[in-house]
């Protein structure tokens, strides 16, 4: 966030909202072969820094759509 | 079933980055904005942790060898659109608050639409190698959709299935004939 002063890291933010004995800790028993899911979380970091600015805009124009074609209200 | 879930060091490693991700949106969101939009880490671990526990039932019910094979990251994108819409974890702490301004600039449904899209994107675009971009009149369709009307983690995946095959091929015969 733009205020250093305030901004959690990810694993301070972790360690605040899933402790033991917190109302949202989440309990999971995995099997240890388990292989869950394809995932790359430093490829979608990267690509999500490469495409945000580029989707917000493009999602910012489609948002602007809902005031073109809303109706009004008489 | 609970053999299938994800484990302990696998969510908070998901929802470490999770975080950054959506740290880094709102940097991208706020930029020019006078109303700033925020995290709450609460709601996106609550996101994070139904996000994976879908991830992890959709395996048990569909795959044959659901320990030995991996779901690929359209059941991600589809889970994560349904739980970041469902917990709305980006927030604007000045609005609707005694201190806070009446400033309007945007809204919070707004912006997690937003956010679950491109955070739906981005994972397809890693499926695919492809940084693809969808067309505005189909980012308007898909948050009008998001906002009010009923689509269905199973109705995101088929649709998702097929933005990627034409991502992938970028050839419409891949789809239909």
């Amino acid at each position: 966030m733009s205020e250093a002063k305030t901004r959690m890291t990810a694993a301070e933010a972790y360690e605040a909202v899933a402790s033991q004995d917190g109302l949202l800790y989440h309990i999971a028993h995995a099997r240890k072969e388990n292989s869950a899911d394809d995932y790359d979380g430093d490829a979608l970091k990267r690509v999500s820094a490469e495409t945000a600015s580029g989707d917000i805009g493009r999602m910012r124009e489609a948002s602007q759509l809902f005031r073109d074609r809303s109706i009004p209200r008489g | 079933m609970q053999d299938f879930l994800f484990d302990e060091a696998t969510i908070r490693q998901r929802f470490e980055d999770f975080y950054d991700i959506a740290d880094k949106f709102c940097e991208e969101y706020n930029r020019d904005q006078e109303v700033k939009v925020e995290v709450d880490p609460s709601l996106l671990y609550l996101a994070v942790v139904a996000i994976y526990d879908d991830v992890a039932r959709y395996k048990a019910y569909h795959l044959p060898n659901p320990v030995k094979q991996k779901a690929n990251p359209v059941k991600r994108a589809a889970y994560a659109v349904k739980w970041l819409m469902h917990f709305s974890p980006l927030m604007f702490p000045q609005m609707g608050h005694a201190s806070g301004g009446r400033k309007v600039e945007d809204a919070d449904t707004l912006a997690n639409a937003m956010f679950a899209l491109h955070f739906a994107m981005m994972n397809l675009r890693v499926h695919t190698g492809t940084n693809f971009n969808l067309k505005t009149e189909l980012h308007f369709e898909l948050i009008y959709d998001l906002l009010y009307r009923g689509l269905t983690t199973d109705s995101l995946i088929l649709l998702f299935d097929v933005v990627c095959e034409l991502a992938s091929t970028g050839d419409v015969a891949s789809i239909i004939e």
